[in-house]
């Protein structure tokens, strides 16, 4: 009887301590600072500022969609000061990651990146559990008076599907933790509310000027 | 009966557990999203391809379940000799080689990438399977 229960024990403390291990192979890293703001960022506010707020989203991402009005709020106060970026990090987890980041590109090639990534994250739970997804992406680009022949080919081509896997490559060089992560001025913060977020928004801010 | 030599049953062990730490590498590179340590290039590629999920399931996932359960009635037959678990085994392994030859083939004729993660795991449930069949031998 000892003599399983020790097998058994041995057995389960293995199992236990090799993806502990393996874990650890992963995901230990510590965080690299992003890739520079390039050409092909989505950006709003001033673009003059020096001031950066990047995020690396996941329009599949609940924690993304709660965040997603207190970003709106940031960028309406301090958008004059700041630029914000905007960068997929589709997780694997998330079965419409790709598709949804590819109709927020799609929607930003007729100059609505930022209207639909509202929309995308607004009504997060309707289109998640929709039946098809890509359907309802198709009514929010009617919604926003796209041109919607060419944002659903654009939705679907390879090229856009590259965009989404070039931000993809950039958060996972950086070894990102999860969704979202957002980095101001090439650090990453992780406020815990809107208030200690505004504080070090402004902060930076006031310490630019 | 005769019992498993001592030879087949710690190869049964050693090598379902070689294949349960590759497979959850890959599991845990997938829910992270993570890239890969390659050493030859392409295991990415293959690692996101579009066929390293089934209904939704990472085969990866799959993959550290299959060496886990292989692991365990392995370990089981260690502590109890109960002579069903060895024909459960023999059978399970053929499911295991099936898989991988699948994915060898998607590797090499459909992704054109080659992931030395799946390769090893190609190598591994190969061997199981081997030892599958003679486990079957010992059997009759």
């Amino acid at each position: 009887m000892g003599k399983k229960i020790f097998i058994w024990a041995s057995t389960v403390i293995v199992i236990i301590a090799s993806i502990y291990l393996m874990g650890n192979l992963v995901g230990g890293g510590p965080v690299a600072s992003p890739s520079e703001v390039s050409a092909d960022d989505w950006k709003a506010g001033n673009l003059e500022a020096s001031v950066v707020l990047l995020e690396y989203g996941d329009f599949q991402c609940p924690a993304c969609a709660s965040r997603h009005p207190m970003v709106k709020n940031l960028l309406a106060e301090f958008g004059d000061h700041m630029t914000y970026i905007y960068r997929h990090f589709p997780l694997s987890i998330h079965n419409f990651a790709n598709i949804s980041a590819a109709a927020a590109e799609a929607a930003g090639k007729q100059g609505q990146f930022f209207e639909m990534q509202d929309l995308l994250y607004t009504n997060q739970t309707t289109w998640v559990n929709s039946v098809v997804p890509e359907d309802m992406f198709v009514s929010y680009a009617t919604d926003l008076g796209l041109n919607v022949s060419q944002f659903v080919q654009d939705m679907n081509s390879s090229d856009t599907a590259a965009l989404v896997r070039e931000d993809l490559k950039s958060a996972n060089k950086a070894n990102l933790p999860g969704t979202p992560t957002f980095f101001l001025s090439g650090e990453m913060i992780r406020p815990g509310s809107e208030g200690a977020f505004r504080t070090l928004i402004r902060n930076a801010i006031e310490a630019a000027s | 009966m005769k019992q498993l030599p001592k030879w087949l049953l710690w190869g049964l062990i050693i090598v379902s557990f070689i294949g349960f730490l590759d497979a959850t590498y890959l599991t845990i590179l997938h829910y992270t999203g993570a890239d890969a340590l390659c050493a030859i290039g392409g295991c990415n590629e293959v690692l996101t391809s579009e066929y390293s999920i089934i209904f939704g399931i990472p085969m990866a996932l799959l993959g550290a379940i299959y060496y886990l359960s292989v692991f365990l009635l392995s370990v089981f037959y260690y502590e109890s000799r109960n002579a069903k678990v060895l024909k459960i085994l023999s059978l399970y392994t053929i499911a295991g080689l099936l898989a991988s030859a699948y994915f060898v083939y998607l590797q090499l004729f459909v992704i054109g990438k080659i992931c030395q993660y799946c390769m090893l795991s190609a190598t591994t449930s190969t061997i199981l399977f081997i030892f599958g069949r003679y486990i079957k031998s010992y059997k009759s």
